[in-house]
């Protein structure tokens, strides 16, 4: 080999090393990376080729002098496969050893256009990682001992792009199935917390649904007033186990149909501090659930329980939770009294502005009812709760006049 | 690809390709894909100019020698033209002139396509 065809192999190794290692996609590379070879030594044709997905098989992922239509992989015995995972040296057609002559039978079977006459094993660190299959030389000489070299020296790159491919696709596999699990937990994670809530309102024929309402109803106050997905997942899970606390409170005094007496509404109201007490052991990965919980019955004058907080002082969470508790609970049935209808609860809850509810979250809250009474909404998570009929013409035209009032 | 072009014209029934910029990257496919379109559209006689071609590295050789291989297959008569000297001595060195002649201008090139 004369230093010009030396030189031109060096650069051709040279360029090669570089793009292995180029930022480029892998199917890029790879095909480069096969015209280099072909390129280098007046190759016609070839094709480089990987274990596929399935068992026994040999996928293409860079060829030349194929057409489109031709198959993508071929198919080997389980015999051919082990004995062609165990060749680490180039290996040429019209050898003796039966396995060999095989192999370029299959290939030829498959991919009569490659005219394979050449197998060169591509290993890594002692592990197979493919192969690549070529064809004659355009002078249709013998490959040369130099050229083999030549070649093995070329495939120890391409080897190596092919095992950091198939390392990124095993890590990409991992990420898939650590996503799926997280996914599934969260499923899981969702409905315990969702069947917990549904055990709290069971203790009361009357608020069967009302934890699952309240923490829709937060999620869309909380999207209307512009919170991100992660915050308005805290605030459904807290409106799902905002009264988690009454589980210590007595199912006779939940379900009393007269007025309590002073005594049993302490004991209500108990369930507020018990709430946060049991909530603060878990770790959720959301701030203030546990707060939510407590703060959900204090109102802005400060008349509310359990602290007697006061505007600021309370949390925006638990104001959120806190209308859309109070939402829930006045269009639903009660055991001391008939729920009271859509229209009168919206005009109650403008008149508590600025004394159990914080204006801005009214607005909100009116705004996302507009909204839905309007269909300008994608998911409705308010109205189709409501069970029962309503002029929505009137509906809409308060809340129309209310939002601009609070404005 | 960073710079390369390849356009077509045509004088009487030779097929001229001039190729312009640095033949080493994926880009160069069309060249063959262009060649082997006006196999398919019947014509035999192909000039390819080298004359605008800064660069070529394997990748280009590797295009090539799928030209020359069909040209030799199908009995294809192909002429290379403008080659600078290291682009000459790089096709001497590959093997592709023993397949292909290689002439100093595109005139000389349909000239003798004429009479081949």
């Amino acid at each position: 080999m004369d230093y010009q065809k030396l030189f031109y192999i060096f650069s051709t190794l040279s360029e090669l090393g570089e793009e292995v290692t180029s930022s480029q996609t892998f199917p890029i590379t790879i095909q480069k990376s096969l015209y280099m070879i072909l390129g280098a030594l007046s190759i016609t044709r070839g094709a480089i080729l990987t274990r596929g997905k399935a068992q026994n098989q040999l996928t293409l992922v860079a060829h030349k002098g194929l057409k489109k239509e031709e198959p993508q992989a071929m198919e080997i015995s389980p015999d051919l496969e082990a004995f062609l995972l165990s060749q680490k040296k180039i290996f040429l057609t019209g050898g003796r050893q039966k396995e060999f002559r095989n192999f370029f039978q299959s290939v030829t079977g498959v991919w009569p256009r490659l005219k394979t006459v050449l197998g060169l094993p591509l290993t890594c660190k002692g592990e197979w990682v493919g192969l690549i299959c070529l064809g004659p030389k355009l002078d249709e000489a013998p490959y040369t001992p130099m050229e083999k070299n030549v070649l093995t020296l070329l495939g120890h790159h391409i080897a190596n792009a092919l095992h950091s491919q198939q390392l990124i696709e095993a890590l990409n596999e991992q990420v898939k199935e650590n996503l799926k699990m997280v996914e599934d937990l969260r499923y899981i994670y969702d409905d315990t917390i969702r069947a917990f809530a549904a055990a709290i309102d069971a203790k009361d024929p009357y608020t069967k649904g009302h934890s699952y309402r309240v923490a829709m109803y937060a999620v869309a106050i909380g999207k209307e007033l512009g919170y991100g997905d992660q915050v308005l997942e805290g605030f459904y899970v807290a409106g799902l186990l905002h009264d988690v606390g009454k589980i210590i409170v007595d199912k006779d005094i939940i379900n009393k149909k007269k007025h309590l007496s002073s005594k049993e509404f302490g004991k209500i109201m108990e369930h507020t501090q018990a709430g946060y007490q049991i909530l603060s052991a878990i770790r959720f990965p959301w701030a203030d659930v546990p707060l939510m919980a407590k703060s959900h019955h204090e109102k802005l004058d400060g008349l509310g329980y359990p602290e007697g907080l006061r505007g600021d002082q309370i949390a925006d969470g638990a104001k959120i939770i806190c209308l859309a508790d109070a939402f829930d609970a006045m269009t639903s049935h009660r055991p001391y009294r008939h729920r009271l209808g859509f229209e009168r609860t919206i005009k109650e809850i403008k008149k508590n502005v600025n004394v159990q509810f914080e204006k801005r979250i009214v607005r909100a809250f009116f705004s996302v009812l507009k909204k839905e009474i309007e269909g300008k909404l994608h998911e409705q998570k308010i109205i189709p709760n409501l069970d029962e009929h309503f002029n929505p013409q009137i509906i809409h035209s308060f809340l129309e006049l209310t939002i601009a009032e609070l404005s | 690809m960073k710079n390369f072009k390849v356009s077509q014209d045509q004088q009487g029934d030779v097929i001229l390709f001039k190729a312009q910029g640095y033949l080493n990257d994926l880009g160069g496919e069309e060249v063959e894909r262009l060649f082997k379109k006006a196999v398919k559209e019947g014509y035999r006689k192909f000039v390819l100019d080298f004359g605008k071609i800064a660069y070529i590295n394997s990748i280009g050789v590797s295009f090539l020698v799928g030209i020359v291989e069909a040209t030799r297959e199908k009995g294809l008569k192909v002429c290379f033209t403008a080659l600078s000297t290291i682009n000459a001595e790089l096709f001497e060195m590959v093997g592709l002139t023993k397949f292909a002649v290689t002439l100093p201008s595109n005139r000389e090139a349909v000239e003798f396509l004429k009479t081949a």
